[in-house]
């Protein structure tokens, strides 16, 4: 209020200690003083019922559409196909895991046709990716195509015996999922793609092969145990998909969140004319598996998953179930608490 | 301070009395007799007084020689004018207004003291002063002129008492009878007497008195700064020097030779004649009396700690309704031990029975302590639980239909308390000579026990020490925070002891100002400091920690739970920058800005609703159970946002379907949930939304994002030629519709329920805090008022009752200001019920506009 310059006059007041006579100062700032009353809760109760039962049931309904093939291939349903009747991972165990591999072949069945984009995934199960060691056991700077040294956090997967550093080095790029899967329908092999599944920006920012990479990738050491090198991971798409840039790998090298995840394996490759043009009609398909990873040391389980999609992704309907849920709490409080609010006297107000 | 009255060998002087011999005391009335040398408010109006000054009347002569002589002050020449410097404003009162009267202290040296009676100058060989100490509560001085030597004393009235000769008991019961008088006007009083002495009993008195001075030079106390008593003290005439003792008896201690003196003080001070007494008036600052009302209703105990005489004490406790005749008050007057127990247990068994006989209330255990809280008796609110007799219950049948509900107490009050006897609480008067007992380690308990059953507690005559021992008592036995406040030098002690210690700065020195934790000018602000700073203080703290808990275990227990799926391997959920700024950067603004700005109702609303304040003393808005309450909030609103979002999203891919969600989105994901719901639970928690506040909210929230979506940008890597594991997670989780829903989800489900309890509690079940911000906003209890009074006026038409409607206004009438001019009969504000004059005072000129808005909706 009184806030103006000082004169010569009060000069002396301006020494004293106390506050200007302002609106911050003297806490007088004009505010919005809201009460919470029935006339805005009830209303507030009403439009959440009213909204989230639709949403509710629009998410349901869209991740019902949604159509999922499980398969856990781990043990019994993948047998291997040299005969003895024994299971891959027995044979991967019985070799001490010296890097034998397993054939094995399952078929399944479809009941319905899936239509449209259809995404292969493999599934892991009580797999920590999300262990803290394991979580830093990584180079981001070696990804983008950096020059060793790496860094320390790679440890114990950080230099090898002749003591090059490892490319790419780390316990989440030593373990990379190393199965190959494919499957058959009739005969004909179905069409995958593994180009367009990892982040867009993963492949386009964070992971850069290094200068000359046939050379650099070829006379580099190998994590332990990779069969194959950096370089070679995609023979069918030489220079785009491979190295650090191997869709798959950037793929493992996000680390899930849970100890159950899956991950993306391949795409069904729509662009070709055929059976299926249209998605993955109903029926047989046999499924070829290269049983590379052991998971039964751990107890952890493999899975093999199809499935299409929605624009709200893949199946989980909890969400739309916990919307209708609380909709349906928010109408019920609505109507009894209007109804008390109409029946019971007003607390201090005066009479009319 | 101002001289007002006195007493001179039993002839009362400075009442005006009007033909029928009662006194006029509305100074319009009265004309004031012009006097020289006056200081600014000094006004006197009894003539008697002056004719007999003019007279030469002996004792009235004496009398203000004895003002103008026996004193500390000290004289300051400024502008040819003599200005007083004085200890205590008292003595500064009295001497100022010997002066007036003619009898001017002029000058004083070490020896000598030169007085001006009636423009002619006398000058007094002092001899001796015998100085005021609280324990002496006295002074005197020793002058000697023309060969004759005087001791002049003056102190308060029982001291003097016992030392007069015996041939004064007459004139001491007269003045007994004038003091009384003055104790009931509030004024303090002083007695003076005076004696004569022979040369020869002087000299040996004074040989006497060097001797334990002497004695007491001990070689640390040799210097006289090391003097006890602050003013300087002449050294006595020359009295031949008395031989060194033979025997060299050295004092220990201090106080041993200050006995000794004051023995020797003792001795002189004897056979004195009395001449008469003052008495000041020693005004009370402006609302204290509203101040000392609102604290109380505040339920604040208030104890008077003063050295006034008991009759001054019980008189301004009445005129600051501190006391109100309503009340039980009990007087413990007694000097020893015994009487005092005897007292105090009488007192005791007194408020049993007066207990049992107004509450419904049967005290078995007589020796347990009593305690209103263990019958859950109001201390505030009294009639609420007092015993209704069958006839009580039917008048309140019918009154309550028509009554109105409104949460002022003060409108509460039933018809039917009419016809009860009244009560108010007890009170209980203490003077420093029973307290010395009382305070004894026997009887304090006792004491304590009865004082905390009391409304108020006045302990008069009472020492310095004493007032420290009070609150050292209610501090180390009631746990409760205690408040001191005083404006002299003997408060210091006590504004030291207690927790806050308040000092006013005023009349009486810096002492008390510069002991304190606060200090202000005058008393009334103690209101504003406590019902208004001190209460928003109390809300804004509880609810700064009740919110820091809650969002620090929102923001922790995420990660606790996330500790279940990531093999206890103490991974982090959050990127470590996020955990770096949640504390710092984006949920500290919005809870900074309420703890500075937030309240519930405004000034005038926190003053005048003093029980707003009693949640501080109950610890109600933050406790043990608040706090874990807070606590366990932050852990459900953890445990909905992660497994909401774990529920969501495990066995899904999401965004583009190409993954299911990985460590680092899932961090970002949760860490920008909490962000929003801690920062919106924050919006309900305030209630003042200043344009600051909407600031900090929103920036808050904005700066969120535009961190997250700048730091894990690509640019990022650009600039720094450094990975970041968390480039693109921003971009990836924001473009999915599953984030936005699940944030929705977990909003509502957190913050619905907080919103839905502020709704019911304001609907259902409001509290005081709550009625009182309603009232506010939408002004209930005014248009209640307003509604009542049409009304009351309804029913004056319809009954045609001979009363006028006069009966039902409480204010005086308008009469003066319509024939002034300063209002139109139109504007009129309606008279109110309500009890509290105060605010009708103070609102009569917002009722005007509100009178317009009114009638409006009626």
């Amino acid at each position: 209020m009184s806030n103006q310059p000082a004169t010569e006059d009060n000069h002396d007041e301006q020494k004293s200690k106390k506050p200007a006579d302002t609106a911050f100062k003297q806490q007088r700032l004009p505010a919005w003083q809201p009460i919470i009353t029935a006339d805005t809760a009830l209303p507030v109760f009403l439009i959440i019922g009213l909204l989230f039962i639709p949403i509710g049931i629009v998410l349901v309904v869209t991740s019902e559409r949604v159509l999922e093939y499980d398969l856990d291939y781990t043990d019994t349903n993948c047998i291997s196909s040299t005969g003895g009747n024994v299971t891959c991972a027995d044979v991967l165990r019985s070799n001490n895991f010296t890097g034998a591999s397993c054939n094995c072949t399952k078929t399944i069945t479809l009941e319905q046709s899936y239509t449209g984009e259809v995404y292969f995934y493999y599934g892991l199960i009580n797999y920590y990716q999300n262990h803290r060691r394991y979580v830093k056991s990584r180079d981001d700077n070696q990804l983008l195509g950096k020059a060793p040294p790496v860094s320390a956090d790679c440890q114990p997967f950080q230099t090898s015996a002749n003591g090059t550093a490892y490319t790419p080095c780390g316990a989440i790029a030593n373990s990379k999922f190393n199965d190959t899967l494919t499957l058959s329908f009739n005969g004909t092999s179905v069409p995958l793609t593994n180009i367009g599944i990892a982040w867009t920006t993963d492949k386009a920012v964070k992971f850069q092969n290094p200068a000359n990479p046939t050379t650099y990738f070829t006379n580099a050491s190998r994590p332990p145990n990779w069969q194959k090198t950096p370089w070679d991971l995609d023979t069918s798409n030489n220079n785009t998909n491979n190295g650090y840039q191997n869709e798959d790998f950037i793929v493992w090298m996000r680390t899930a969140a849970m100890p159950t995840f899956r991950k993306l394996y391949r795409k069904l490759n729509l662009t070709n004319a055929g059976t299926f043009q249209n998605g993955l009609p109903a029926g047989n398909y046999v499924l070829t598996v290269q049983y590379n990873y052991p998971v039964t040391s751990f107890s952890g389980r493999k899975q093999f998953i199809i499935s299409t999609t929605s624009w709200m992704g893949g199946k989980n309907p909890f969400l739309g179930w916990a919307y209708i849920a609380v909709g349906i709490i928010c109408m019920i409080a609505f109507v009894i608490f209007f109804a008390l609010h109409k029946t019971w006297k007003i607390q201090n107000r005066p009479p009319t | 301070m101002t001289f007002k009255k006195c007493s001179i060998q039993g002839k009362l002087y400075g009442y005006v009395m009007d033909n029928n011999g009662n006194e006029i005391q509305d100074p319009n009335k009265l004309e004031s007799i012009e006097l020289n040398d006056q200081d600014k408010d000094f006004v006197w109006y009894d003539k008697t007084l002056l004719d007999d000054i003019e007279k030469d009347d002996e004792n009235v002569h004496k009398f203000f020689t004895l003002l103008s002589l026996c004193h500390t002050v000290m004289p300051e020449k400024r502008d040819g004018k003599i200005f007083y410097q004085a200890q205590s404003p008292d003595e500064n009162a009295l001497v100022s207004a010997a002066r007036s009267f003619g009898f001017a202290f002029q000058n004083r040296t070490q020896s000598s003291i030169t007085i001006k009676i009636k423009d002619k100058e006398e000058t007094y060989n002092l001899l001796n002063i015998l100085d005021f100490t609280n324990e002496r509560q006295r002074m005197s001085v020793i002058v000697e002129k023309d060969n004759v030597i005087y001791l002049y004393c003056k102190g308060g009235d029982t001291k003097i008492k016992e030392r007069l000769n015996d041939s004064q008991k007459d004139i001491m019961k007269q003045t007994d009878e004038h003091l009384n008088n003055f104790a009931n006007e509030s004024l303090r009083t002083l007695c003076l007497a005076w004696k004569q002495l022979d040369k020869s009993q002087y000299d040996q008195w004074a040989t006497k008195l060097n001797t334990a001075k002497v004695r007491s030079k001990l070689p640390r106390t040799r210097t006289r700064t090391l003097n006890p008593n602050p003013n300087p003290k002449p050294e006595p005439e020359p009295v031949p020097e008395p031989e060194p003792e033979p025997e060299p008896e050295l004092y220990t201690s201090m106080e041993e030779r200050d006995e000794k003196v004051a023995e020797m003080y003792e001795e002189i001070e004897q056979d004195l004649i009395l001449l008469g007494a003052t008495a000041i008036e020693d005004k009370l600052q402006d609302g204290v009396p509203q101040c000392i009302e609102r604290l109380t209703r505040a339920g604040i105990k208030i104890w008077v700690l003063t050295g006034d005489k008991i009759e001054t004490a019980y008189n301004i406790g009445l005129s600051c309704r501190l006391l109100t005749n309503e009340m039980e008050i009990k007087t413990i007057e007694e000097n020893d031990e015994e009487s005092v127990k005897a007292k105090l247990e009488d007192i005791r068994n007194s408020m049993i029975e007066k207990i049992e006989y107004l509450f419904n209330v049967n005290i078995d255990d007589r020796d347990k302590r009593l305690d209103w809280n263990q019958w859950n008796i109001d201390v505030l609110n009294f009639d609420k639980h007092r015993k209704k007799s069958s006839n009580d219950d039917i008048k309140i049948r019918s009154t309550k239909s028509v009554r109105f509900t409104t949460d002022d107490k003060s409108i509460n009050e039933d018809d039917d308390d009419i016809h009860r006897e009244p009560f108010e609480g007890f009170a209980i008067l203490i003077t420093g000579q029973a307290l010395i007992h009382a305070l004894s380690s026997d009887l304090c308990m006792k004491f304590l026990e009865l004082a905390t059953m009391c409304k108020a507690v006045i302990c008069c005559r009472v020492t310095p020490m004493q007032k420290a021992q009070v609150v050292e008592l209610v501090m180390k036995h009631e746990n409760k925070i205690t408040l001191a406040i005083g404006d002299g030098a003997n408060d210091v002690s006590m504004i030291q002891k207690a927790h806050i210690g308040i000092g006013i700065s005023g009349q009486e020195g810096r002492q008390a100002v510069l002991a304190s934790d606060f200090s202000f000018g005058q008393f009334r602000y103690l209101e504003r400091l406590l019902l208004i700073h001190g209460r928003l203080s109390y809300v804004r703290v509880s609810k700064f920690l009740r919110y820091f808990f809650y969002k620090n275990f929102a923001y922790t227990f995420c990660h606790f739970w996330f500790a279940f799926f990531s093999a206890y391997s103490a991974q982090s959920l959050y990127d470590p920058m996020f955990g770096a700024l949640y504390n710092s950067l984006f949920s500290t603004f919005p809870i900074i800005i309420l703890s500075i700005f937030d309240r519930d109702v405004n000034d005038y609303y926190s003053l005048n609703k003093p029980y707003l304040y009693t949640p501080g003393q109950t610890n109600r808005f933050f406790n043990k159970k608040i706090l874990l309450k807070s606590i366990v909030h932050g852990i459900l609103s953890s445990l909905v946002i992660y497994f909401i979002s774990y529920l969501s999203l495990s066995h899904k891919t999401i965004n583009g379907r190409i993954a299911e969600i990985d460590l680092q989105s899932f961090g970002f994901l949760i860490g920008t949930i909490i962000i929003i719901v801690v920062n919106l639970e924050n919006a309900l928690e305030i209630w003042y939304w200043t344009s600051y506040y909407h600031i900090s909210l929103w920036l808050t929230i904005f700066i969120y994002f535009i961190f997250h979506l700048t730091l894990y940008s690509s640019f990022m890597i650009k600039i720094f030629k450094q990975n970041y594991t968390y480039v693109g997670v921003a971009k990836f989780i924001l473009l999915d519709s599953n984030f936005w829903f699940i944030l929705l989800l977990s909003s509502v489900i957190l913050l619905l329920p907080r919103f839905f309890n502020e709704f019911y509690r304001m609907r259902f079940n409001p509290n005081e805090t709550d009625k009182a911000r309603l009232n506010e906003k939408y002004r209930y209890e005014e248009k209640s008022a307003f509604i009542q009074h049409i009304n009351v006026q309804k029913n004056i038409l319809r009954k045609r009752l001979p009363r006028s409607s006069y009966a039902f206004a409480q204010q005086e009438g308008w009469g003066q200001l319509i024939t002034s001019g300063k209002m139109k009969v139109q504007q009129i504000a309606f008279p109110r019920t309500s009890q509290d004059n105060n605010i009708l005072l103070r609102k009569s000129r917002l009722s005007h506009h509100h009178h317009h808005n009114l009638t409006g909706t009626i």
